[in-house]
């Protein structure tokens, strides 16, 4: 398959599986214990009531919002819910005052919510055994996050793959901007020239110059830097990066060392700076067989 | 011969004046260990104390640099910048070692405080394994970050905003006047935002109608921008801190997922919830009480908690072979490190030390359980080996976190080392808290040791000498810390009772901490949000995008409105990148953020010490 198709059919099913994977996440914990069924209590308001022994069917009405609720209130254990009102302050349908508070008492199967209920309130069983963890999408969870992760090793492949076949033509581009081996390539010639000219420069014009090469290619080649591994593969890209990332903390530390006025530190750390640098040079040329 | 003077090497090349010299650049000395030590005491007391009160601490590298910019430069006349650093790294390491002490284990004086009020069997617990504890974690903090510091900094380039500015602190003198312009620019707007809001003189404040205005603040630095129309439940709020648009100011592309994390909890999770019954969201109870309500503290923070975990789980095996290379770099340095040939691998803390203190803090680690009543010598061991290998993933978690986002998760990492240990000791409440106080002296160790790194980095100091300087003075931290909490606990009446619920020091992480330990004692655990966000942390890690799984756990542990805030600073660094092209960055972005990020930090710390000095918040002590 060609790579940028891999890429795009990759990241697509990565997305909507990912996102599906997340919605199906996010149910509460408990919720399958609260969707068995509810049941009309007939107590008075302020009694409270054991819910674990009714059972009956869900209310019509307002079945999601009650779930809603009493899950809120199994979760919180000692939520005062002071009624249930819609946005204008008026009761739901149906359902007047339906949970005043709600208590969790016993531990794991031996578990049971009670509830402080009005007259006329819909509750149904719940159940918080232990073996109730996970909600009722767990399955569709799963599905979505394998396919998620299939689509992510497409995506992740397709990607490899492109960066090798464009590999060939990056190394051998030597003014292409974002090609972290010109970059590197055309980083030797001036460093070259700071080691020739070092006997002449005072600790400004030191300041100045590591500057200019931080500017000019490390930091370019620092943000172009993931071409590498894609390009090399991990292990020796990680060398090359290290390589250069040795380099770089070298040239600060001329840097630290001339704004210190210390100019034997300053040349003492340019050379293995130099060094460095020349070192990921000849690793990425012998890598890519040229 | 060692001159170098201008006569002498006119004409000649690095590499032949390199032959005729030798250098004294100050870097490890006695005076920047001293000058960090007195600073990191005095820093870790006061953020006990701002701790206590407040509930967050603040990090102390920034003061120590400008600190020690002052004495080592100004008045000794012969600091460096390197050395600077070290004065820095010392600071902020026993200052930071102390932050995870007293968000732990304050908890223990609370539970035990409520059990004696309620009749029930008091918690009576002894100093000495938790002061073993802290000390181990954080040895044991130093030791499993170090090896990832080539894997975060070198490959990764993780941005550690903090430490950037930081080192933009200690290189102002020399990093040319336009750049020193921008860091005071940023410094002064941030600081005077920052002085604004702390106040409180807009608390409350709106735009449109009271009733139902179209901006309002409150909140402490929380714009509610609903203008009437935006559901509460999508969390139309922004946090009003420069620090945090400036975090993301230095993050740009990289931290965007971070931002996407944030949307997916809060724009796509938070109205399906809604819709469909599972929480409610009645605007009557208004904004802050529904972003942290049943969705936040049920639903979004453990599944990103476990996101988190998964994500940095897949990180290691996806970067399996770059770790691999980091390790035998170290063990390469055991046979280089005494010959001076200047590569890559002649500055690192050799192996062998590192294993050696992986050791001695597992031992301290067995020890400090051991002294806890309860504790079998199995169990002890258990602790000490699972406890180990949690701390190890903890650290590298919470140190990716604040290397891509400056925002440590702390308190989740503590939420879960607690969960873990009650299931394994037997819900044992004093060997659970041991090996979370360890735990988080640890993480923030790893974290505060890996911000140093990039500081030392980008000034050029040597990993090798940081290292040393950490391990040197950072076990100091979490006994001063101890001392300075039984102390506070001293000063309530009848020499107890000193800090918590209702005296003018509420102690709040330690607060929430008393609740998580009482809710796992009744099996309160969401386990299914654990698992759940473990597996999407996992699946986030193979798509080809580095740090993926931990920038949106972390997002989703969150609130959204300071996730919203760095997702702004996330848009205008690319906006002004394209805008203004590449090197616009580097060269202004950067010292200007380093500003903002120093200037809310400074002036956050100094409004504190007011108020607790002269505010009357310290009443009583």
């Amino acid at each position: 398959m060609d790579s940028k198709i891999m890429i795009q059919i990759g990241r697509l099913l990565f997305t909507v599986a990912l996102l599906a994977a997340i919605a199906t996440a996010a149910p509460y914990t408990k919720w399958e214990a609260l969707t068995d069924g509810l049941d009309e209590a007939k107590v008075k308001t302020g009694a409270l009531v054991d819910v674990s022994s009714f059972s009956g069917d869900e209310d019509p009405k307002q079945p999601a919002k009650l779930k809603g609720y009493l899950t809120q209130a199994l979760l919180l254990r000692d939520i005062k819910v002071i009624g249930q009102k819609d946005a204008d302050g008026n009761a739901f349908s149906g359902m007047p005052e339906v949970i005043i508070s709600g208590r969790l008492e016993g531990k794991g199967n031996e578990a049971k919510l009670q509830l402080t209920l009005s007259e006329g309130a819909k509750v149904r069983t719940i159940d918080v055994a232990t073996d109730k963890a996970f909600p009722k999408t767990a399955n569709a969870f799963w599905l979505s996050a394998l396919l998620a992760a299939i689509g992510g090793v497409l995506w992740r492949r397709g990607v490899v793959k492109n960066a090798k076949a464009e590999a060939e033509a990056m190394v051998h581009d030597e003014s292409g901007e974002g090609n972290p081996f010109a970059l590197l390539m055309n980083l030797q010639a001036p460093l070259e020239q700071l080691n020739l000219d070092f006997g002449d420069l005072d600790n400004d014009s030191i300041l100045e110059r590591v500057d200019a090469l931080i500017e000019e290619f490390i930091d370019p080649f620092t943000e172009a830097r993931g071409k590498v591994t894609e390009t090399l593969g991990m292990a020796i890209g990680a060398e090359i990066l290290i390589d250069v990332a040795f380099g770089e903390r070298m040239l600060n530390r001329v840097w630290s060392a001339a704004s210190d006025d210390c100019y034997e530190e300053a040349v003492i750390s340019l050379l293995p700076a130099l060094d460095a640098f020349k070192r990921a040079h000849d690793k990425a040329e012998h890598s890519v067989g040229t | 011969m060692t001159d170098a003077s201008p006569d002498s090497r006119a004409g000649l090349s690095a590499r032949a004046i390199a032959k005729n010299v030798t250098s004294n650049y100050r870097e490890l000395t006695a005076a920047a260990m001293i000058l960090g030590i007195i600073q990191g005491v005095v820093l870790n007391l006061s953020f006990v104390y701002a701790s206590l009160k407040l509930g967050f601490s603040i990090g102390g590298s920034t003061v120590a640099a400008i600190m020690g910019y002052a004495l080592l430069r100004g008045v000794m006349k012969k600091g460096t910048t390197i050395e600077n650093n070290i004065n820095q790294t010392i600071a902020s390491g026993i200052n930071t070692a102390g932050t995870g002490v007293v968000f732990t284990f304050p908890a223990l004086f609370l539970l035990n405080a409520q059990a004696v009020a309620e009749g029930r069997e008091p918690l009576v617990f002894d100093a000495l394994p938790f002061l073993i504890a802290g000390v181990g974690g954080a040895i044991l903090g130093v030791v499993v970050i170090v090896p990832l510091r080539k894997q975060m900094i070198d490959l990764d380039r993780l941005r550690f905003p903090t430490g950037v500015a930081t080192a933009a602190i200690l290189k102002s003198g020399k990093a040319g006047i336009g750049k020193a312009k921008l860091l005071a620019a940023g410094f002064a707007i941030s600081a005077a935002v920052k002085l604004v809001m702390a106040s409180g003189v807009l608390n409350g404040i709106w735009i449109g109608t009271k009733a139902e205005p179209l901006l309002a603040l409150h909140g402490g630095d929380m714009l509610d921008f609903n203008m009437g129309i935006i559901p509460l439940y999508l969390a139309p709020a922004i946090s009003v801190s420069l620090m945090n648009v400036a975090a993301g100011m230095l993050a740009g592309r990289g931290g965007l997922a971070f931002f996407v994390g944030g949307a997916i909890a809060w724009w796509i999770i938070s109205p399906i919830a809604v819709n469909l019954g599972w929480v409610s969201a009645n605007p009557a109870d208004g904004l802050e009480s529904i972003l942290y309500g049943s969705m936040y503290s049920n639903m979004l923070r453990p599944l990103g908690i476990g996101i988190l975990i998964g994500g940095a789980i897949m990180g290691v095996i996806m970067t399996f072979p770059a770790i691999k290379s980091a390790f035998v770099s170290l063990a390469n340095a055991a046979k280089t490190s005494n010959s001076g040939d200047g590569t890559a691998t002649s500055d690192e803390l050799p192996l062998q030390v590192l294993v050696a203190g992986v050791a001695v803090g597992m031992l301290l680690f067995f020890a400090a359980a051991k002294l806890t009543p309860g504790v079998s010598v199995g169990q002890a061991i258990l602790a000490a080996v699972i406890g180990t290998v949690w701390l190890a993933l903890a650290a590298l978690i919470v140190a990716q976190a604040t290397g891509m986002t400056d925002i440590s998760p702390m308190s989740g990492m503590a939420l879960i080392s607690v969960t873990l240990m009650m299931f394994l000791l037997d819900k044992n409440v004093l060997a659970s808290m041991v090996v979370g106080v360890a735990v988080c002296v640890a993480i923030g160790q790893g974290a505060d040791m890996m911000q140093d790194l990039k500081t030392g980095f980008m000034i050029g100091g040597k990993p090798v000498k940081q290292g040393i300087a950490q391990f040197a003075a950072t076990w100091m931290g979490p006994i001063i810390t101890m001392g300075a909490l039984y102390f506070f606990w001293s000063t309530g009446p009848n020499g107890t009772g000193g800090f918590g619920p209702g005296t003018p020091l509420p102690a709040p992480q330690a607060g929430a901490l008393m609740g998580i330990v009482e809710g796992l004692s009744t099996g309160n655990i969401p386990v299914d949000k654990y698992a759940f966000g473990a597996t999407l942390g996992v699946v986030l890690g193979t798509a080809p995008v580095a740090g993926l799984g931990v920038l949106i756990g972390l997002a989703m542990y969150l609130p959204f409105y300071i996730t919203l805030g760095y997702g702004v600073g996330c848009f205008l660094q690319m906006g002004l990148e394209k805008w203004k092209g590449p090197g616009f960055y580097q060269a202004r972005l950067v010292p200007f953020a380093a500003g903002l990020i120093v200037g809310e930090a400074l002036t956050g710390m100094g409004y504190t010490a007011f108020q607790i000095a002269f505010g009357g918040g310290g009443g009583g002590h």
